[in-house]
C-alpha cells in the first residue's frame, strides 16, 4: 500500500527544547492512524510539520510522495486540516469561509456551490450557514473546521484533538463522521488525549514522549505484548474469604502475585487459562464465588506503562 | 487543482477587502475622513466662489482649495493604512487563522501580497470616492471649471498621496509580519509614524538650520541662501508623509504657495524606493518567520 505520510528522522528544536527527536513515522493509504503521546509529547509541532507550518530542524517530511518543503503546494492540494487550535475571521459567514477556501484550493466557480452546500450539510451548519462566524458556539465552529478540512475532497485527513471542548454529543458525532470518513477510504491521521477515543477509532497507533516515537503498533499487538509483560489480572470476589484460600490460589503455577481488597481477590495471572485452576482451589478451600472478571490492558494503561518515568 | 498565484493573489485580495467592508474599522475612519473632507471642501468652495478674480488662490481655482483640503486631511491616508494593516498579519497569527490558511495550497509571498492589494484596494476606493465628490463639490460651489491639465495634475497628487499611502501600507506590514501581538504593533506603528520617522527626517534640516549664514547688513540668518545638502535631503524622503506632502508643489506650484525640501520627481524617486525596499524586506521576514 502506497505511503501517504513518511517522515524520516524528523527533529524539531525550539531553542534548547528538542520538540520533535529523530521521528520516523509510515502511514499507509487508507488507514487511521492514531498519535498518542502526553501534553507537550511533539504532537502538535509534528503535525505542524506535516502541513509545511513549522519547518523541520532537520529531517524530512514526505505527504503523499511529494516533499513537504519542495513541492508543498502539491502535497497540500490533498491534505485537510483539522488542528487544535484555530481561527476563522470573525465578520464572514461560514458559506464565505468555505467559498474562500474552496477557491484556494483552485475548485471552480460551478462546482463551489454545491461542493459548499455539501459540506455545509454534512456538518449540519445548514441553518446558521448564513450567520457570522463570530455569532457561532465552539461546536459549531468545531463543525465548520471540518468543513473546510473535507472541502477538496482530501486523500489525507490531519485531525489534532478533534473533540476538544465538544459536549457528548459534538464529540460522538465527530467520531462517527470521522469513522464513516475511514469506511469511505480516507487515510486519517489523528492526534487525541483521549485514549478511548483513538481506541474506538484507529487501526494503528504510534505513541510519542518528550519527542520521540516510542512505538508504532496495532492496539491488538501493543495490548498483547503488555499482557505479556505485565500479565493480566483476574478478580475474583467471593462470599468469604480466609488465609487458607489466599494461600491455595498463591501455591497454583501461573499466579505471579495476589493481593486482597475486602472479599475480593486480585489476581496477577500469567494467562487467562489459569482462572478455571483457580476457581476450583477456591471452592475446594470451602470459598463461594460470587463474580470472576478478567482484566485485559487497555489503552490507557498501555499508554501509561509506555510513557512512564 | 491547484490555483495559479495570480488567481491565489486574487483570492486572497478580495477576501481582505470583504473583511474590510465589513469590518467597522474602515468604516468610521472612512466616515470621519469623508466628513472632514467634505466640509472643507465645501466651505472652500463657497470662499472661492466668493473670492476676487484677481487673487492666487481664485487664479488657481479648485486644485488651490483641494490643495488646502489634502493638506489638512493628508493624515487619514496614513491612519488608515496602519488601522487595516497592523493586524493582517499578526492579528492572523494570534487567532490562529494563518495555520488553517497555510494549510492550503498557497506560498506566502501569495498571501502577502494578497494582503497589501486587499488593504490598498479598500483606501483607494474610499478616498477617490471621497476625493472626486469633494472637488467637485467645490467646482460646483465656486463655480470655477478647472481645465482638463488642472484635473491631470488633481489626480496626480492623488497618486503620489495614495503612493504614500502603499508605503505605509507596507511599512506596516513588515512590523505586522515581525511582531507577536497586536498591540505592540499598532504601538511601535504609531510611535515610528509620529515619533521616530518625523524625528529622523527633520535631523538633516535642524543640522542645516545651524549653519544658516548670517547676513552681514542684518547680523541676522539669511534663510534665502539656505541650501540643502544631500544628507539633509535624503534623510527627509525616509518619511513618507514627507514626500506625500509634494502634493502642494503640483497643485499649486504655478503660484509659488508650495515648499518642500524636495522636487516632485525626487519625491517619486524617494517613494517608489521606500516601497521596493520595504515590501521586499517585509516579504523574506514574511518568508522566514516561524509564524507559531
Amino acid at each position: 500500500m502506497e505511503r501517504i505520510i513518511e517522515t524520516i528522522d524528523l527533529t524539531k528544536v525550539f531553542g534548547s527544547i528538542v520538540a520533535v527527536d529523530n521521528l520516523n513515522l509510515v502511514v499507509r493509504e487508507k488507514e487511521t492512524f492514531g498519535f498518542l503521546g502526553p501534553n507537550g509529547a511533539g504532537k502538535t509541532t509534528t503535525i505542524k510539520m506535516l502541513t509545511g507550518f513549522l519547518k523541520p530542524t532537520s529531517g524530512e517530511v514526505k505527504v503523499l510522495g511529494y516533499d513537504m518543503f519542495k513541492n508543498g503546494k502539491e502535497a497540500k492540494e490533498h491534505i485537510g486540516l483539522v488542528p487544535d487550535q484555530y481561527g476563522f475571521y470573525n465578520e464572514l459567514t461560514a458559506v464565505e469561509h468555505l467559498n474562500y477556501y474552496a477557491a484556494l484550493y483552485g475548485i471552480p466557480k460551478t462546482e463551489r456551490r454545491e461542493r459548499i452546500n455539501e459540506m455545509i450539510d454534512l456538518v449540519e451548519l445548514t441553518e446558521r450557514k448564513e450567520s457570522k462566524v463570530k455569532e457561532y458556539s465552539h461546536g459549531m465552529r468545531q463543525r465548520l473546521v471540518i468543513a473546510q478540512a473535507l472541502i477538496n475532497k482530501p486523500k489525507l485527513l490531519l485531525l489534532d484533538e478533534p473533540t476538544v471542548g465538544l459536549d457528548p454529543r459534538g464529540s460522538y458525532m465527530t467520531r462517527k463522521l470521522i469513522k464513516k470518513l475511514a469506511v469511505q477510504g480516507l487515510t486519517i491521521f489523528v492526534s487525541s488525549h483521549l485514549l478511548f477515543e483513538v481506541e474506538d477509532m484507529c487501526t494503528r497507533v504510534g505513541i510519542i514522549n518528550k519527542g520521540r516515537l516510542i512505538r508504532v503498533d496495532s492496539i491488538k499487538r501493543l495490548s498483547e505484548e503488555l499482557r505479556e509483560k505485565v500479565g493480566i489480572y483476574a478478580l475474583i470476589e467471593c462470599v468469604e474469604l480466609n488465609n487458607e484460600i489466599v494461600d491455595n490460589v498463591r501455591n497454583l503455577k501461573g499466579v505471579r502475585d495476589i493481593s486482597v481488597d475486602k472479599n475480593t481477590l486480585k489476581i496477577d495471572i500469567e494467562s487467562s487459562g489459569i482462572i478455571p485452576e483457580i476457581s476450583t482451589a477456591i471452592m475446594q478451600s470451602g470459598g463461594k464465588i460470587k463474580k470472576v472478571n478478567e482484566h485485559i490492558p487497555n489503552l490507557e494503561e498501555i499508554f501509561l506503562k509506555l510513557t512512564e518515568g | 487543482m491547484i490555483p495559479s498565484r495570480i488567481q491565489a493573489i486574487y483570492e486572497v485580495t478580495k477576501k481582505e477587502m470583504l473583511e474590510h467592508f465589513k469590518t467597522k474599522r474602515l468604516i468610521v475612519i472612512g466616515i470621519v475622513f469623508a466628513a472632514v473632507f467634505l466640509i472643507i471642501s465645501v466651505y472652500g468652495g463657497i470662499l472661492l466662489g466668493a473670492a476676487n478674480p484677481e487673487e492666487h488662490a481664485y487664479e488657481q481655482g479648485s486644485n488651490a482649495v483641494l490643495n488646502m483640503v489634502l493638506t489638512f486631511t493628508n493624515y487619514f491616508p496614513v491612519i488608515l493604512a496602519i488601522a487595516l494593516t497592523y493586524d493582517t498579519i499578526v492579528g492572523e497569527r494570534v487567532r490562529k487563522s494563518m495555520y488553517l490558511l497555510l494549510s492550503k495550497p498557497i506560498d506566502r509571498d501569495s498571501v502577502f501580497i494578497g494582503k497589501f492589494l486587499g488593504s490598498f484596494i479598500s483606501i483607494c476606493l474610499i478616498y477617490l470616492i471621497v476625493i472626486s465628490v469633494g472637488y467637485s463639490a467645490v467646482i460646483g460651489l465656486s463655480g470655477i471649471v478647472p481645465s482638463m491639465s488642472d484635473v491631470v495634475k488633481a489626480y496626480e497628487a492623488i497618486g503620489i498621496i495614495l503612493l504614500g499611502t502603499a508605503c505605509w501600507i507596507v511599512f506596516t506590514m513588515l512590523f505586522s509580519s515581525t511582531l507577536k501581538t497586536t498591540t505592540s504593533c499598532i504601538i511601535v506603528c504609531i510611535v515610528v509614524w509620529i515619533f521616530i520617522l518625523p524625528i529622523v527626517s527633520q535631523i538633516g534640516i535642524i543640522y542645516q538650520f545651524t549653519s544658516v549664514p548670517i547676513n552681514n547688513t542684518t547680523g541676522m540668518p539669511d534663510f534665502t541662501k539656505l541650501t540643502y545638502p544631500w544628507y539633509a535631503k535624503v534623510l527627509y524622503a525616509t518619511n513618507p508623509s514627507n514626500c506625500m506632502n509634494v502634493h502642494s508643489q503640483l497643485l499649486t506650484a504655478d503660484l509659488g504657495m508650495s515648499f518642500s525640501m524636495l522636487t516632485v520627481e525626487q519625491s517619486l524617486i524617494a517613494l517608489c524606493t521606500f516601497f521596493i525596499v520595504i515590501i521586499v524586506i517585509a516579504m523574506i521576514v514574511f518568508r522566514k518567520i516561524e509564524l507559531d
